[in-house]
């Protein structure tokens, strides 16, 4: 007997209606019928790597994993700030399939999903075909609300770039980095909360301070436009980027600019209420929200992105589905990689609680943020977190303080540099 | 650790030889046989950071294959702040002894490459 079958799903764990309670009890007659219950992750990120992989892994074989991933090379976002500050080169951040399929047994299907038929529980694919699925992992990851800064598109991000998603973007952000001349001005527009890496924009800064610095450029200034009163890491970066690049960075918090009014790709302008602020480059990172397919599935609540059960990482909205990463509501968990392939775990495990019968143990979570201010200064923020009061709260978090030794602050960058090295191996296999 | 006892003067009375109890029992009960498959989860987090032996790049120390004794010392340095990494030291404050010794049990069993 499956063990779905001895443990149905039950509304005093779920809280969720009558239909979908009829429809769990519904879901052991077809696991029986079929020769293995089927996962399928859908975004092959942090949070959809991880899950694919942990899955596959600790079932060996007992669970069909496939992982629908659009793209057949992933370049990461995280670490992408060093590539723009010439740290790593593209090629150390850009990770394929092949081991996740060879190594693991997953089917990787590297075509676009269209849409979730939560009803008859499967994937459409864009070209029509069906996946079906016991249990599916939703790791769609971030779209950009383009029309949050007005004036931008996706058509002006080609002028304009955002850069907050890993891959063209990221190239074109470096090579009009790599084109600012002494004397001219780099315009950011930082997003406002809730968004993708809290620190990335304040390390994306660091990074084009670095590039310009090296040049020996000392008349360029980088202008950052910001939505927000306050950001991750302030007192590190202000401290920073004093000590390594004075006088070149200039912060606007909304007391300042007055409120950011709208773009003007043609012109290369930023009005806010305060000034019109032209750039030779200007970067526009706009407010983020779940990929459309969770939003278009109905998995999302008002915020855009996606409610779930801090116990599982299960989501409020329907049973078979999980929702990891940067879509998810995740309370106190900043949105991150690290983040993602926490959680991806906690729901890895409650899935194969579920399909095989194996253990489940208390989700615990874990986070932690290194940010590269300058050559060998980076800092770091992160903790420990865990189910409580509804949400996924901190238990203990630490940050980095202000004037640090050089030894620690070294340190913390080459811990940075094996993270990656770690965490891509624990996602792409 | 074990129920305090009920009555209000006996708990007073036993409070010193209690205390001493605690000191030496956190020790032992981290280095008490662990649950692996626990470990095994707690693990995943680890992996997150710590390379496998051989593939160790930049500043994380790689840690299978760590013998128990060794794996429980750090962790309860870094519970205790005798060691200073700040990741660690949250990682290890979260931790009970009972996580201590099944991730413990779950690192000394595999073998570095």
């Amino acid at each position: 007997m499956h063990p779905l079958s001895r443990r149905p799903f039950s509304r005093r764990h779920f809280g969720l209606g009558a239909a979908v309670a009829v429809a769990g009890l519904a879901a052991p007659g077809i696991l029986r019928a079929q020769a293995k219950p089927r996962v399928v992750v859908l975004g092959g990120g942090a949070g959809g790597g991880t899950a694919a992989r942990q899955i596959a892994k600790d079932s060996a074989g007992a669970i069909d994993v496939t992982l629908i991933e659009q793209n057949r090379r992933y370049t990461t976002c995280f670490f992408s700030n060093l590539y723009l500050g010439g740290f790593r080169d593209l090629g150390s951040i850009t990770h394929g399939y092949d081991k996740l399929a060879s190594a693991y047994g997953i089917t990787v299907v590297n075509a676009r999903a269209a849409a979730i038929d939560r009803a008859a529980r499967q994937v459409v694919m864009a070209d029509g075909a069906k996946v079906p699925y016991d249990r599916l992992v939703m790791s769609p990851g971030i779209d950009l609300i383009w029309d949050s800064v007005p004036g931008y598109s996706e058509a002006a991000s080609e002028v304009m770039p955002h850069a907050w998603k890993g891959g063209p973007q990221t190239s074109l952000l470096k090579a009009r980095l790599d084109a600012v001349a002494n004397g001219e001005q780099i315009v950011m527009v930082a997003p406002p909360n809730p968004y993708r890496c809290p620190p990335g924009p304040y390390e994306r800064v660091s990074m084009m301070a670095h590039v310009l610095k090296a040049k020996g450029f000392k008349d360029c200034k980088i202008v950052v436009l910001d939505p927000k009163k306050a950001f991750s890491k302030q007192g590190l970066f202000a401290e920073g980027w004093e000590k390594h690049y004075p006088g070149m960075v200039e912060w606007y918090g909304p007391d300042v600019h007055g409120g950011i009014k709208g773009v003007d790709p043609a012109a290369g302008t930023v009005k806010t209420d305060f000034d019109t602020f032209k750039g030779a480059l200007v970067n526009v990172i706009p407010a983020q929200r779940a990929g459309a397919i969770a939003v278009e599935a109905g998995l999302t609540d008002a915020s855009g992105f996606c409610p779930i059960d801090p116990a599982s990482m299960r989501s409020k909205a329907d049973e078979a589905i999980f929702v990891v990463g940067d879509a998810c509501i995740a309370g106190d968990m900043p949105k991150s990689a690290f983040s993602a392939n926490s959680q991806a775990k906690v729901a890895a495990m409650q899935i194969r609680g579920e399909l095989t019968g194996a253990r489940v143990f208390p989700a615990r979570y874990s986070n932690t943020c290194w940010s590269l201010i300058e050559t060998d200064d980076g800092v770091k923020v992160g903790g420990q977190y865990a189910a409580a009061d509804g949400k996924i709260a901190a238990s203990s978090t630490f940050v980095s303080q202000t004037a640090e030794d050089a030894a620690l602050r070294h340190g913390n960058y080459q811990e940075s540099i094996g993270w990656y090295s770690s965490i891509t191996a624990d996602i792409f296999g | 650790m074990g129920r305090l006892p009920r009555g209000w003067a006996s708990r007073h009375i036993g409070r010193l030889a209690l205390t001493a109890a605690v000191a030496l029992s956190a020790g032992s009960a981290a280095r008490a046989e662990g649950d692996a498959a626990y470990g095994e989860y707690l693990a995943t987090q680890c992996v997150a950071c710590h390379p496998v032996s051989g593939h160790a790049q930049g500043g994380i120390p790689p840690i299978d294959g760590l013998p128990t004794d060794a794996f429980v010392d750090a962790l309860l340095a870094y519970k205790n702040g005798e060691r200073d990494n700040q990741v660690m030291r949250s990682v290890a404050g979260a931790l009970g002894l009972e996580e201590i010794a099944a991730l413990a049990a779950y690192f000394a069993k595999l073998s570095p490459e």
